[in-house]
């Protein structure tokens, strides 16, 4: 059906060439807790979300990797945060409020909520494949859970930071590091003002809410 | 042009979940319908559809070259003054486009008639270029159409194409794609162009519309505080001009998809000027600006907001008698006039076509269907072939 005649009005799509970046397959390829070491390597994007419905909402074609980043997350959280034998001790570094009781097989115990996970944007920004698809590397997905502190006391306030305390940066933020090879025509934008200045015009959406004509 | 019913793959919900269109449904009601297809000859699709599309839409460019060069056209545009050198630039450098889709009304007879140009913000695509390919592609492995069955769809192959060459032009390695929160259809639309875009080799990054900041030295941001140099953005360019964040537009100098100057081919002041410039071109209908209007009090006609979208706000004006109006936000900004022309009726489905262009090729057709005259965002997308 496909390229055979010079006269055809239609694509020579390579279905399963090129479907791949759409189909999402059953997730053969596991999620794995992030090792991110100080040094080496190229460094990567990591998306963080505070919720599972942020990690569905930009990355409509993703559900099952964003729920399965989630899921896997929470269980990471309970397996590695820190641990209090009581309430006070750990609202004392967390704020108020802040913390759970948590008892499983493992004993009992006090511990911050889960406050976001990260989510290696790895597959999503897959470069390697248009120079030689068939050399392509084996990509992974990789999520843990973050936490952040309300407590004055902390000097981890308002941070990301993993289970081991290692922190991310701002909770601002909703990746970590970036890369710095992005920017080479342009200085960086070292910050941003303010948000916001688009879409207040929009009192003219039609009922399915989109603007296709 | 004949209208078929035909047997429904049957499990075609589970491959657009498979494959990411998620919706095919709509507020409970079905948007694509594979229950019938449209069958159009070659000479059809080449003569009638391809050619005029192609010879429209350099018409449109004509329009541009005289509005950007003359203010009491800028302003019956209604574009904001500060905002004039923009446009102009943009049409002076030729800032490259990406894709438009014009509605054109046609039975298979005759001339086919211009609507409206979708040349800013057009949806639809993902259905349009991929999924009625993937249909008739398994319709006819499984032997529901002949072997030889055609379909005037080379859209997907075109975009990836033109973002491999908008990436040797700009000696780009990555871009910003756009849209609003909370609407499906726009992101699912803007995130087959992403896939479309990273096919030819660019990196893409998302931002929506309402989380985009400016930096102190005036560009624009994403979430991450990434500088926006690249950005295709699904969000048309009336809405941006009326935004707080336009004053930064100058000092940005984002590269915009679609450019400015698609916000001169988009507007439905783009009818009365473009039969101003080629009047009684066979794919045109007689239209005028509400000032110039001086024939509309017979005969029948379509009003329509300089502005609309997706249908709204426009009437049907018989003999000085509106009798068929849609409700919607638009018409504050002012209204054309367009001669009134049946649509292709088959059935009782009003048959409406989007010839698709990618820069200035056209590039494929869609077809959507409704049970009334005035097609909405709410009408059923059909599949088509060429036998």
């Amino acid at each position: 059906m496909t390229m055979s005649s010079k006269s055809t009005k239609r694509s020579a799509i390579q279905l399963n060439r090129y479907r791949k970046v759409f189909a999402v397959k059953p997730l053969a390829v596991g999620i794995a807790a992030v090792l991110l070491s100080g040094c080496g390597e190229e460094p990567e994007v990591a998306d963080i979300y505070r919720s599972l419905g942020e990690c569905t909402d930009n990355n409509p074609s993703f559900f099952e990797q964003c729920q399965y980043a989630y899921e896997s997350a929470v269980e990471d959280a309970v397996r590695t945060a820190p641990r209090f034998s009581n309430e006070r001790d750990c609202e004392f570094e967390f704020g108020e409020n802040r913390c759970e009781y948590v008892r499983n097989e493992n004993g009992s115990f006090f511990m911050p909520f889960m406050a976001g996970f990260m989510l290696s944007r790895m597959l999503f920004q897959d470069n390697d494949w248009d120079i030689d698809f068939k050399k392509k590397k084996k990509k992974r997905y990789y999520s843990q859970p973050l936490f952040t502190s309300y407590s004055r006391r902390s000097s981890l306030r308002n941070q990301w930071f993993d289970a081991s305390g290692k922190s991310f940066g701002g909770t601002h933020r909703t990746a970590t590091k970036v890369y710095g090879s992005d920017f080479k025509a342009k200085p960086t934008a070292s910050r941003t003002l303010s948000r916001g200045g688009f879409g207040k015009s929009v009192t003219t959406r039609s009922r399915s809410g989109g603007f296709g004509g | 042009m004949i209208r078929q019913t035909c047997a429904e793959r049957p499990n075609w919900q589970a491959k657009a979940l498979e494959y990411g269109f998620h919706f095919h449904t709509m507020y409970g009601e079905p948007y694509w319908d594979e229950s019938a297809f449209y069958q159009f000859t070659l000479q059809q699709i080449e003569q009638d559809i391809e050619d005029p599309t192609a010879e429209l839409h350099q018409m449109c460019l004509a329009v541009v070259d005289a509005v950007v060069h003359d203010e009491q056209y800028l302003r019956q545009f209604c574009i904001p003054e500060s905002m004039w050198d923009l446009v102009r630039d943009s049409w002076i450098h030729q800032a490259p486009s990406l894709y438009s889709r014009m509605d054109l009304a046609y039975n298979g007879k005759g001339p086919a008639k211009l609507l409206e140009n979708n040349a800013d913000t057009p949806t639809s695509l993902y259905e349009t270029g991929f999924w009625q390919w993937l249909w008739l592609e398994e319709q006819v492995q499984s032997g529901i159409l002949p072997p030889h069955t055609d379909q005037f769809n080379s859209l997907q192959e075109k975009l990836v194409h033109r973002f491999a060459n908008l990436r040797e032009y700009y000696q780009m390695s990555q871009m910003h794609f756009a849209c609003c929160k909370d609407t499906v259809e726009d992101r699912g639309t803007v995130q087959y162009l992403q896939d479309c875009a990273a096919e030819a080799g660019l990196r893409d990054f998302f931002v929506f519309i309402e989380d985009m900041g400016v930096s102190p030295e005036g560009f624009y941001t994403d979430k991450l505080d990434r500088v926006i140099e690249h950005c295709f953005k699904l969000y048309p360019w009336e809405n941006i001009f009326a935004d707080p964040f336009a004053e930064h537009l100058y000092s940005s100098q984002v590269h915009w998809l679609e450019p400015a100057y698609k916000a001169i081919i988009s507007n439905k002041a783009l009818l009365p000027m473009l039969w101003k410039l080629f009047p009684n071109h066979p794919n045109l209908l007689p239209a005028y600006f509400a000032d110039e209007a001086n024939n509309i009090d017979t005969g029948k006609w379509v009003k329509k907001p300089i502005f609309s979208r997706e249908g709204a706000n426009i009437s049907i004006i018989d003999d000085g008698q509106t009798t068929n109006s849609s409700d919607g936000p638009y018409g504050s900004e002012g209204y054309i006039y367009q001669a009134f022309t049946e649509l292709a009726k088959f059935e009782q489905h009003y048959t409406l076509i989007g010839s698709w262009l990618v820069d200035d090729l056209p590039a494929g057709l869609s077809i959507r269907e409704d049970a009334n005259m005035i097609t909405q965002d709410m009408s059923r997308f059909i599949p088509h072939v060429i036998v």
